[in-house]
């Protein structure tokens, strides 16, 4: 009993993390059709920054961190993606984008390295991690945060996608960029509102990651997959399948370690995505590009 | 010749086969196979367990297992490839990459999961022993030279123009009667074969393993060194070796401690892998062709 209450709780709080990271980056492939792989990296970036400037173990002083992290990973994507553009428009192919985002990855850890060590690092508000009983589950404060934010964010985000003239924008350069241009979409501006999504998203996810678990300046390649994982098996354009499945895929760790092989829990989410990559090519739902589901 | 030099020119040698092996399914199958660092070490420790227990230490037996069971799980890939392309293939690459090294390290009796496999006996061919960094370096150089001299021949043959035009346009190829799957299957199991074969050298030399050296980190850097280098291109997987080869023993005279040295060498791969893409689509073998043009053009006129 108290393994199946453990593995719904983890499940739920590390599903939630990975959700959060999903849609980030399912905001930014949907929009750009761009695989950023160095999202994870940037959100490991955003969480040394908060760690960094917050000395404290309040709660106050660590939104204030956060919100200074947030702001310089949105400038970074803001950059990044803008020399992406330009790539584009000198010819090079999305294979090239990608190689881009690849040194983009690999030069980002070797930075954090340099800046903030090879130490692992982790925060904790004790405050947060005081358990409360609900029905059969003790579940800290900090788990009900993550698992509210998680749902509240994706609510939002999906509901701006839905009802506001920005998400029908986004809706439109998704599905259609040059057209988008063409009818007079302000780019720019929506473009922004998509990377400070993603800023904001990937910054939380991995500060969360970091108050569970411990991060290193090589612990953003993990996220990133796992996140681009759940985006492209549930389909590019399906924002709930995306988060559902990087839900689910939070469950396959405490799974695997409870009830199959403690030692195969940190690799199968990849065996399973392997597997789901292979059955389902084209990703688990036929969703129309552009269109939140 | 001193031991640094010596053990430059075996790396050298041994990343040289690795990246003409992925040069085969980058170059050819235009599939960005991130998974290359995985099947390396699955020849690596193909010869852990065949020297390690004292069957064989000969490199003709072990690079021929290690070759095999690269090579077929190699081709495995190439079926899930057919099936998947672009993204989703760079994803399962990565997914496979970090799934295949993860069950190397739970199998304890293959890899030594935290210990690794060390104390591995020096290697053999035909009944002679490699003793010396000379007998290392006349071996792995012949392998090398194999190496090169097959891919040439097969960039040259009809099947190497299949595979090209596999590359260019699979759809059109298709349409004139040609199967991709064989082509497909050939390419990613030719790939997996040599660098099944290149693990194997490398563990016969080092003497020493384990799994963490078979990770992602060795993954992204054998894609930049084939990348780098040039695709398609083995003047190109020469270049990206020797990058790889000369690049440490360079820095570390840098007055930096071991974990700075190695962030710094990581950022200049990451800056040079930008930079080509951005300038020198076709790698640093691009710089080369010009002179080679010009040299060729002069050549002809002296010769009229």
């Amino acid at each position: 009993m108290q393994f199946i209450q453990v593995t719904i709780t983890q499940g739920l709080t590390f599903g939630s993390i990975y959700a959060l990271a999903a849609l980030g980056f399912a905001i930014l492939y949907n929009t750009t059709g761009i695989f950023h792989l160095a999202y994870g990296d940037f959100a490991v970036f955003g969480f040394m920054i908060a760690v960094t400037l917050n000395k404290t173990e309040a709660a106050g002083p660590l939104v204030l961190s956060i919100v200074a992290a947030v702001a310089t990973v949105f400038v970074l994507t803001t950059l990044v993606f803008t020399g992406y553009h330009l790539l584009e428009r000198r010819g090079v192919d999305r294979l090239g984008v990608f190689v881009v985002s690849l040194g983009l990855a690999y030069g980002a850890e070797a930075l954090m390295l340099l800046i903030f060590g090879p130490s692992i690092r982790t925060f904790t508000i004790p405050g947060l991690l005081r358990v409360h009983d609900v029905a059969a589950f003790s579940v800290s404060l900090l788990t009900w945060i993550t698992i509210g934010s998680a749902i509240g964010i994706f609510a939002l985000v999906t509901l701006a996608l839905r009802s506001t003239r920005w998400g029908y924008r986004v809706r439109g350069i998704s599905a259609n960029p040059e057209l988008a241009q063409l009818v007079g979409i302000r780019m720019t501006l929506t473009m922004l509102g998509v990377f400070a999504i993603a800023a904001m998203c990937s910054v939380w996810s991995a500060t969360l990651l970091g108050m569970f678990t411990t991060q290193s300046s090589a612990s953003g390649i993990n996220l990133v997959l796992v996140a681009a994982i759940a985006v492209i098996a549930a389909g590019r354009g399906t924002y709930a399948g995306g988060f559902l499945l990087a839900m689910a895929l939070g469950f396959i760790q405490p799974l695997f370690e409870f009830y199959i092989s403690a030692p195969w829990a940190s690799s199968a989410v990849f065996g399973v995505a392997l597997v789901l990559l292979l059955v389902r090519p084209r990703g688990l739902s036929s969703a129309a590009i552009g269109v939140p589901q | 010749m001193t031991i640094v030099y010596s053990s430059i020119v075996i790396q050298l040698f041994v990343y040289f086969i690795v990246a003409v092996s992925l040069n085969f399914v980058i170059g050819y199958a235009k599939s960005l196979s991130i998974h290359q660092a995985a099947l390396f070490g699955i020849g690596a420790f193909t010869y852990a367990v065949i020297a390690g227990n004292g069957w064989s230490a000969d490199l003709v037996v072990c690079g021929l297992a290690g070759a095999v069971i690269a090579g077929l799980l190699s081709v495995v890939l190439a079926f899930g490839a057919m099936r998947i392309a672009g993204d989703y293939f760079i994803v399962a690459s990565f997914a496979f990459q970090i799934f295949a090294v993860n069950a190397l390290y739970n199998w304890p009796s293959v890899s030594g999961a935290d210990n690794g496999k060390y104390g591995l006996p020096l290697p053999s061919i035909l009944g002679f022993d490699l003793a010396s960094a000379w007998s290392f370096i006349v071996v792995f150089g012949i392998v090398a030279a194999v190496t090169l001299a097959f891919a040439v021949w097969l960039r040259r043959s009809p099947y190497g123009r299949l595979l090209t035009a596999m590359g260019d346009s699979p759809s059109a190829l298709q349409t004139a009667g040609f199967g991709i799957l064989r082509l497909k299957v050939g390419v990613f199991g030719i790939s997996g074969a040599f660098a099944g074969l290149a693990g194997v050298l490398f563990a016969s030399y080092v003497g020493a393993i384990d799994t963490t050296t078979f990770g992602i980190d060795l993954a992204i850097l054998l894609v930049a060194m084939v990348i780098i280098g040039g695709t398609g291109s083995a003047v190109g997987s020469l270049l990206g070796a020797a990058l790889i080869a000369f690049a440490p023993p360079l820095i570390s005279n840098l007055p930096l401690s071991s974990t700075s040295a190695a962030a710094v060498q990581q950022l200049i791969f990451a800056g040079l892998l930008i930079v080509v893409v951005a300038a020198l689509p076709r790698g640093l073998v691009q710089l080369g062709n010009r002179p080679a043009q010009l040299l060729r053009r002069s050549a002809r006129q002296v010769r009229r």
